[in-house]
């Protein structure tokens, strides 16, 4: 709990110190978060078939 | 809610110039992509219909594909640097009701006007395409595409439907989705929200399609090429065929002629496979899979298509060994023949081939000898006027 609660103060810290900085991390953060989303998306096996397993003939 | 808006301008620059790029890396402008023997190509519309230049042939066929692809006599290989550029379509378990979706949803792309299927007897056992394997190789985007073909006439659609509806039955969520296609892209019958959703979701799709098959194209190691040889680069037929018999001698040196390595897989069920197929006296000759071939026939007609069967053998050696009658495997022969013939379809008959030493890796896919003459009757075709 206090390596938290340490954790955000020192976020809170940081963002009134350097608040371009802080700034910058919420777009990496969010665009991040957009990204995975996109790639999910893109890469994912949307079917609800049951899964058919090859066999030779 | 700043950060948000500047993440979200980001994200929509980054996607953008993605798609740019990957539309444009999609086309290869040499044989890599139509000779490149992969399950996914099958299903992408995108890459498919980008890929089909003037040297390009589509080839439909299944799992043979998958196999001799590390000998020279794979059309991989084979056809790595000649004009003739045959766009291999399928791995196991597709048969002719998926290819006729495809081969609908293409058709528009085609500039040769040519299709040639691969037919395997095994795909005319008694219950036609597993609903299973069926479900597993459909595309959505490629039924759509179908769908979309103003060529393909009310019968087509409807007997594919129809077909469709009955083996996707175990996907519901995938039927939904056919049906909403079906209500926009052929009935007429939907409402002005339903065709926003179709157009969206049909847009998202194609995204899916090119980013995925680009994606397994750069890990396949498929690179842009600088354009179709200007010559046809004909490959020597009769030294191949003697080199595949020399490497056959070399290889295969068991009852049934197929690689070592099968064989000895093969060996310790060899017991149990002895005349276990005696009664099979309609084997091959009934079944589902004749109405979907006369429905890819079809599609061919309708869309002006000129099509090629294919008749591979079985290997006689092996099913002479299991029983499977003689007489049988001549009936279904003489069907796709009488089929063809109907629909004045071309055919390369490899019916006498069943005892050819070497014309198979197993027991049922084609091995060098085999993979040769059919090679070799696909450019022929693609050569005829």
């Amino acid at each position: 709990m206090k390596v938290f609660t340490n954790f955000i103060n020192r976020i809170e810290s940081i963002k009134k110190d350097h608040p371009k900085l802080a700034f910058a991390c919420q777009v990496l953060g969010y665009y991040g978060l957009m990204m995975i989303l996109y790639l999910y998306f893109m890469l994912a096996n949307l079917s609800s078939a049951p899964k058919f397993v090859y066999t030779q003939f | 809610m700043k950060a948000f808006a500047a993440a979200l301008l980001l994200f929509l620059v980054t996607v953008t110039a993605c798609h740019f790029y990957i539309a444009k890396r999609i086309r290869v402008d040499n044989t890599a992509f139509s000779t490149w023997a992969r399950e996914e190509k099958s299903i992408s519309l995108m890459g498919l219909s980008a890929n089909m230049n003037e040297g390009s042939m589509p080839v439909f066929g299944s799992s043979e594909f998958q196999h001799g692809r590390d000998t020279i006599y794979h059309p991989q290989n084979l056809f790595a640097e000649t004009r003739f550029n045959p766009m291999l379509i399928g791995a196991g378990y597709y048969q002719s009701l998926g290819h006729s979706i495809t081969l609908a949803a293409i058709e528009p792309s085609m500039t040769v006007r040519k299709a040639v299927l691969i037919l395997s007897p095994q795909w005319f056992r008694k219950p036609g395409v597993l609903d299973q394997a069926y479900t597993s190789r459909f595309a959505e985007i490629l039924y759509a595409g179908m769908l979309q073909n103003p060529k393909v006439s009310e019968e087509s659609k409807a007997y594919i439907s129809e077909r469709t509806h009955k083996l996707l039955a175990i996907d519901e969520k995938t039927l939904e989705h056919v049906d909403l296609h079906e209500k926009v892209l052929w009935k007429q019958e939907s409402s002005e929200a339903e065709q926003r959703q179709e157009a969206l979701w049909n847009a998202f799709l194609k995204e899916k399609d090119l980013f995925s098959t680009s994606f397994q194209m750069i890990t396949a190691g498929i690179r842009k090429g600088s354009g179709l040889p200007s010559e046809e680069n004909e490959p020597d037929w009769s030294a191949l065929l003697a080199q595949a018999e020399k490497d056959g001698q070399a290889e295969n040196q068991n009852e049934f002629f197929i690689t070592d390595e099968t064989y000895q897989r093969l060996v310790p069920h060899l017991p149990e496979k002895k005349d276990m197929n005696a009664d099979a006296f309609k084997g091959y000759q009934y079944g589902p899979e004749f109405d979907d071939l006369r429905q890819f026939l079809t599609i061919c007609q309708e869309t002006g298509i000129e099509p090629m069967l294919v008749i591979l053998p079985v290997n006689g050696y092996y099913y002479d060994y299991t029983g499977f009658p003689k007489e049988a495997r001549e009936k279904y022969y003489q069907k796709i023949r009488d089929l063809a013939a109907e629909f004045d379809a071309k055919t390369a008959d490899f019916a006498d081939q069943e005892y050819t030493e070497y014309f198979f890796e197993d027991r049922v896919h084609i091995g060098k000898t085999g993979w040769v003459m059919v090679n070799e009757s696909l450019y022929e075709f693609y050569k005829q006027d």
